[in-house]
């Protein structure tokens, strides 16, 4: 499991706040259940999860709010709830800047 | 998907957990009433914690934990007297909130009786069962939906599930899974052992919607073939927050009732009031009817061949609580995204002091829930599907109800099915 906590932190480019625990996956003090093949893939998500309302700037955790990954296509999509100001709203995840196709 | 952390948060519901807090703002059946008539006592278990609940002598209820305070045995093998609850042991005898009254093998000029303390909650009856409460004082008062309190012949299908109530509730935002369970998976199993199906639940869902209100989530959806105009997205119907389903119309209104019993494991009741258009008078019941309905086999497979037991199968098989860690969830369960929101908002609620969504404090004689009328269509053949193709045919009632919608079908001057005059 040590190893695995370090592929984490590796994965996640998780910096001060990288940490595992001795019984699960997990990145920047968050943590996963069990083992999937799909791990390294899991650890990037969770990487991802917002950990500051974008409004006030407080800190989401469970005690302090909600944020939920859902995905729409291609694109990775995090509900939000932000216990501090009320905040509520989509945070969107981009890869890649697309406009609109050109009509040949 | 969600942290292991969030995760735990959302489904434990244990004393002195930020979801137990939540969940012990609101009353919930723990018992038949028919049952407190047969024995006055009952062990429950409830929100993680086991209590004795009692019919009193001058006809009300009470709930004590289940342990004496004195030396721990159960007061569910005790005694029931006018004052209260006396302990089977040693004779302690407790009131209805709580107080120690009498301690016999003690000095009487004791005061130690005035040190003790039991944990009680509430009781009360509404429609049949016997309802509780064990969060803090002041109680709210005990919600009295439609379904209760309405006219008709009560039903009541129940079992209990080996899984997190959670999962559950998230099947009541989670419109699709309508089409594709009870739908084309419905539709596998009839081809492959040669039944017939409801027609009901085969269409495509356009459009789903999900609006916050009063008592929970109305939950919205366009089937192809509709528009919004259709009672299916204008009316809806509702998640009744925190653990109940409001669903139903034209002659069979249910409330499907979600109690946690602990984190794993949750006693599911599907609760109907029969009143099909066409008859004012319905039988006398002194109780409604009950009945456990079977959703496994001597095998241990799951029983896939009714509505219900699809149901079952899919929040069972998800496991005891489900790892939401592992999830991929879409643009399709946004419900289910919403409902979890609802909950950390009203878990935050809690904390600053505040009454939860729900709650309801102001003396009322009836509530009623939004709830399509036409959705489950008219008429005595879907009412028998439903009876046949649903928990309600474990009932030993089935045959009168179905009589019932028959006999009301031939009072609207409506053909009766084929084969099912009585």
């Amino acid at each position: 499991m040590t190893r695995r906590t370090e592929e984490a932190s590796s994965a996640s480019g998780a910096g001060p706040e990288g940490e595992g625990t001795s019984d699960d996956v997990g990145a920047n003090g968050r943590r996963l259940t069990g083992a999937h093949w799909w791990d390294p893939d899991r650890r990037r998500h969770l990487a991802d999860l917002p950990r500051h309302c974008p409004r006030c700037s407080a800190r989401l955790d469970p005690e302090t709010g909600i944020s939920v990954e859902y995905w729409e296509a291609d694109r990775r999509i995090y509900h939000t709830w932000c216990r501090s100001c009320g905040w509520t709203g989509d945070i969107i995840k981009v890869d890649r800047m697309v406009g609109h196709e050109t009509a040949d | 998907m969600l942290t292991k952390e969030l995760n735990e948060t959302l489904t434990s519901v244990g004393p002195g957990t930020p979801m137990g807090e939540l969940m012990r703002r609101y009353w919930y059946p723990v018992a038949f009433t028919r049952e407190l008539d047969e024995w006055p006592i009952k062990r429950v278990r409830l929100l993680g914690e086991d209590f004795a609940v009692w019919k009193r002598p001058d006809g009300g209820y009470g709930i004590l934990q289940e342990s004496c305070p004195h030396r721990a045995a159960s007061l569910v093998y005790g005694v029931v007297e006018s004052e209260g609850l006396r302990c089977g042991y040693h004779g302690w005898l407790f009131a209805p909130d709580g107080r120690c009254l009498e301690q016999p093998a003690e000095p009487e000029t004791s005061s130690f009786r005035d040190k003790i303390r039991a944990q009680a909650g509430r009781a009360q009856e509404l429609g049949g069962l016997v309802w509780a409460y064990i969060g803090p004082e002041p109680a709210p008062e005990l919600p009295r939906f439609d379904v209760y309190v309405m006219n008709g012949v009560r039903d009541i299908g129940h079992s209990v599930l080996p899984c997190n109530w959670l999962q559950i509730m998230e099947n009541s935002v989670d419109p699709h899974h309508v089409e594709w369970l009870h739908g084309r998976y419905f539709g596998f199993l009839a081809r492959q052992r040669g039944f017939e199906m409801p027609s009901a639940f085969t269409k495509s869902h356009v459009k789903v919607g999900f609006d916050p209100f009063e008592w929970g989530i109305i939950k919205r959806r366009v089937l192809e073939g509709q528009t919004e105009e259709d009672d299916d997205w204008k009316v809806g119907h509702p998640l009744v927050f925190p653990y109940c389903m409001r669903v139903g119309g034209n002659g069979i209104d249910q409330m499907q009732i979600r109690v946690p019993i602990d984190d794993t494991h949750t006693w599911a009741l599907f609760y109907s009031t029969h009143n099909p258009p066409g008859l004012d008078d319905y039988p006398e019941q002194m109780y409604p009817y009950d009945y456990e309905y079977q959703w496994i086999d001597e095998r241990g497979t799951h029983i896939v061949d009714y509505i219900e037991g699809q149901d079952v199968m899919a929040w069972v098989t998800q496991g005891a609580v489900t790892d939401r860690t592992a999830e991929h969830i879409g643009k399709s369960d946004i419900g289910v995204t919403m409902l979890r929101r609802m909950f950390r908002e009203n878990v935050a609620a809690v904390q600053e002091g505040r009454d939860p969504l729900g709650v309801i404090r102001e003396p009322h004689e009836r509530i009623d829930l939004p709830c399509e009328r036409s959705k489950f269509g008219a008429g005595a053949e879907f009412a028998i599907q439903w009876i046949d193709r649903g928990s309600s045919r474990y009932s030993p009632h089935a045959d009168d109800l179905k009589k019932l919608h028959i006999a009301a079908a031939q009072a609207r001057g409506e053909k009766v099915p084929d084969g099912t005059g009585p």
